[in-house]
């Protein structure tokens, strides 16, 4: 089910309904209906995949039990692998048998040899990546003892399977969701009109600002020969607003829900486009996945406590194994290691800390070094969108050869030129809202207590206005995919 | 909670009454589709000529050239499966249908269906395609036309006013379209929505062709003109194989087919490379009128 549909329009008033008035706030109905709701929610885009749900769900269940009453530790130890065999052995098989296979295949025929194997037709099921990661989480932190295994069946089903972020994340702490589950959840008014503007932001980052940019970079990267290089830039762009539109849209809309029932998730973005350097920007992009890589990962391979030599092989393996998080293509792995180099000379000099707080705060406008940082670092990933974007890496290369060729300086040869004029338009608006309440955990969080009601709500029918008036073709939440 | 459902609902209140008057008035509002169908109906009695097509045929075919009365409920990318559909809803009320004219041109076999336009003939003919449903369509026709296209265009229209189906709107020669290029793209258009998909749509015409047969009523293929800008992009092997497959029906069915794409009509009588206007429309219409006269006297 898409946040951005009739279908969830209509789903989830039902189970705000039924959650708050029939459950008589009972706990446990109040769970049992969270974890059914998720799995109609999960179910209707295909019933026959919540079978993976509910297994992970018994191993992790089952294993939590199991360490709790096991002290040896090479059986501790054994627990955990059988979880992250499970665990990772769906996401592989699902997601990165045919690349291995394919990889395979091509790397022996290099050397003479003839494999025969054919690929299988796998559907890669909808947020395989993100609730493995977050089931894994829980038997980490719980073989750790940083947590305690819950006993709790229903709770542990609800945390595993919470609709609001089940698909696309944020990929939630088992130490930061779970006791949500366990705890007693009160109404807040205050909470839920917070949670119903951060969806109404939400959807406009999505439906308004990437739905729009989409057309534009799908027509773009998809045509990308014929294109000169100018226009290569305009894809570029268009791309990595819809990127973000898309995907920190769906986190609002994920978080805001959340707390229509009484949760609070982790912030997964924090205005990336405004990041002085590309360290800044990876504490601010898709927080949830960088820091779950930083605590799972990273750490255990010894983080930056080492020589030179482990920071530089340890950046390098965090990056690598994020790009391929995302999709199973050499392209992700590219786009890993692009911002792996990116990184490098930040760790390598200790400036990767620099940046912490806000850029500009107490101040409206940035200086000129700051803008200057912005754009660059903004520029740096804008050209690894590409390889994100692109359909393999011959199509990022010609895709990027196009862009520094002679075609550079030519005029942007773009249809719609009417159309493209509105979104930069709509852009720049995003971009300015965005840039005064950046110290916010959402752009227009304390609009609230900035603006009296009148002005407020005209604010939110505006933006409802727009969302109606200047809605994109639908597309698909691109983080479905990984 | 009361204070947070109170708010609410009266947040959604102006945005429910908004969405409300938009579908009262997307309900109620003009449509050439509209027009054409309720004329379709309230002269049903009188139709001895019912005109089937797409554009080429909604643009060439002129009623007020026949001396029988003629109807043209031909439209833009109409398919074959809708003409036939269009002309049996309404077959019993029509006891003076004496022809049918089926429009049949390059893309009609082969051209897939165009799904963007179920929903008109849904709404206002109360056509369905298939087995198709229509639950959330029904519940706002709004939400299905988009908001953006109901403000713009769906809502505004003021009363096209045809008569007896046929519009006027390409009263002169579009120039900046008239050429080659234009003739090429315009082939393209047709040629990317080609799926192989042919024996479904001649099987049903062949039915359609029957079914008016065994009520009396003459069916005619035609074919309209088309500028050479147009005619000469076309692929000769698709023209070739339409042809023998238009020839093979008219014969099995003993039924006329007229070809008139290469009629070398002059520019002034094209709107663009693959329609007539109002001029040209009244030059072909006369020349049909003139072979159905003659078919009605023998």
């Amino acid at each position: 089910m898409l946040f951005n549909s009739i279908d969830f329009a209509i789903f989830l008033p039902i189970v705000f309904i039924l959650y708050w008035f029939a459950t008589n706030n009972n706990l446990k109905t109040q769970n049992i209906l969270i974890t059914i709701a998720s799995y109609v929610f999960y179910g209707w885009w295909d019933w026959r995949f919540l079978s993976l749900i509910i297994f992970s769900t018994l191993v992790d269940y089952s294993i939590g039990i199991s360490l709790s009453k096991q002290e040896h530790p090479t059986k501790r130890k054994l627990l955990l692998w059988t979880s992250i065999f499970v665990n990772l052995g769906f996401l592989g098989f699902f997601k990165y048998y045919n690349f291995f296979l394919d990889n395979f295949i091509t790397a022996f025929s290099f050397l003479g040899q003839t494999i025969q194997a054919s690929s299988l037709n796998i559907i890669l099921p909808v947020g395989i990546s993100f609730y493995t990661f977050q089931t894994l989480s829980y038997s980490i932190d719980v073989y750790r003892k940083k947590l305690k295994p819950t006993k709790n069946f229903i709770a542990f089903s609800a945390f595993v399977c919470f609709f609001p972020q089940l698909v696309a994340g944020p990929i939630e702490r088992a130490t930061h969701l779970l006791p949500q589950f366990y705890n007693k959840r009160k109404f807040e008014y205050n909470k839920a009109i917070d949670g119903l503007r951060q969806i109404l932001w939400g959807l406009f980052k999505k439906i308004v600002i990437a739905d729009n940019c989409a057309q534009f970079a799908n027509h773009i990267f998809n045509n990308s020969t014929e294109m000169n290089g100018s226009t290569l830039v305009i894809g570029a762009l268009c791309f990595t607003f819809q990127i973000y539109g898309d995907f920190s849209g769906y986190s609002d809309i994920a978080i805001g829900t959340s707390r229509l029932f009484g949760f609070d998730l982790m912030q997964n973005f924090n205005f990336p486009y405004f990041s002085r350097d590309i360290a800044e920007f990876w504490r601010r992009w898709h927080i949830s996945l960088s820091t779950w890589f930083r605590d799972y990962l990273y750490i255990p391979l010894g983080g930056s406590r080492g020589g030179t030599w482990m920071k530089v092989r340890n950046t390098f393996i965090i990056f690598i194994v994020s790009g391929f998080w995302h999709g199973a293509n050499w392209t992700f792995i590219i786009w890993g290691a692009l911002n792996a180099f990116y990184f490098l000379p930040l760790l390598l000099t200790n400036n990767n800390r620099n940046n912490i707080n806000t850029v500009a705060q107490g101040r409206y406008l940035p200086n000129f070094k700051e803008l200057f940082s912005i754009l660059i670092t903004f520029g740096l990933t804008v050209f690894a969108w590409i390889f994100f974007r692109a359909t393999n890496l011959s199509h990022a290369i010609s895709y990027i050869s196009g862009i520094f060729s002679s075609t550079l300086i030519k005029i942007p040869d773009i249809e719609n030129i009417g159309k493209l004029s509105i979104i930069c338009f709509l852009t720049m608006c995003f971009l300015s809202i965005e840039w005064m309440g950046r110290l916010n955990k959402y752009a227009i969080e304390k609009l609230h207590l900035k603006f009296p009601k009148p002005l407020r709500w005209g604010f939110y029918y505006l933006l409802i206005i727009s969302i109606v008036y200047f809605q994109g073709e639908e597309q698909q939440f691109i983080y479905f995919q990984f | 909670m009361r204070k947070f459902i109170k708010n609410f609902l009266l947040f959604l209140l102006p945005i429910l009454a908004t969405f409300f008057i938009l579908e009262l008035l997307v309900r109620k509002s003009n449509s050439l589709y509209r027009e054409k169908w309720e004329g379709y109906i309230s002269k049903s009695d009188s139709i001895n000529i019912l005109v089937l097509g797409n554009s080429h045929a909604m643009n060439a075919i002129d009623p007020r050239e026949f001396d029988l009365f003629a109807y043209n409920m031909a439209f833009a990318s109409q398919s074959l499966y809708y003409d036939k559909e269009i002309a049996l809803k309404n077959i019993d009320n029509m006891p003076n249908l004496k022809y049918v004219l089926i429009s049949v041109d390059y893309h009609s076999f082969h051209a897939k269906h165009n799904e963007a336009r179920d929903i008109f003939y849904h709404y206002y003919y109360g056509i369905d395609y298939g087995n198709k449903k229509y639950f959330f369509e029904n519940v706002s026709w709004v939400k299905t036309l988009g908001f953006k296209q109901t403000i713009r265009e769906h809502i505004p229209r003021s009363k096209i006013n045809p008569y007896r189906g046929f519009d006027f709107s390409y009263d002169s020669t579009n120039w900046n379209v008239m050429n080659s290029l234009e003739g090429k793209k315009r082939v393209e258009q047709f040629e990317n929505s080609f799926i192989n998909n042919e024996k479904d749509v001649i099987n049903n015409l062949i039915d359609f062709i029957q079914v008016l047969k065994s009520k009396d009523i003459i069916p005619i293929l035609i074919t309209l003109p088309c500028h050479d800008y147009f005619t000469s992009h076309l692929n000769k092997d698709i023209v070739k194989n339409n042809e023998k497959t238009i020839k093979q029906i008219s014969d099995l069915n003993k039924i006329e087919y007229y070809n008139f794409i290469d009629s070398n009509y002059p520019d002034s009588l094209y709107y663009n490379v693959d329609h007539l206007n109002k001029h040209g429309a009244k030059k072909i219409s006369k020349k049909l009128n003139g072979i159905i006269t003659s078919l009605n006297k023998n």
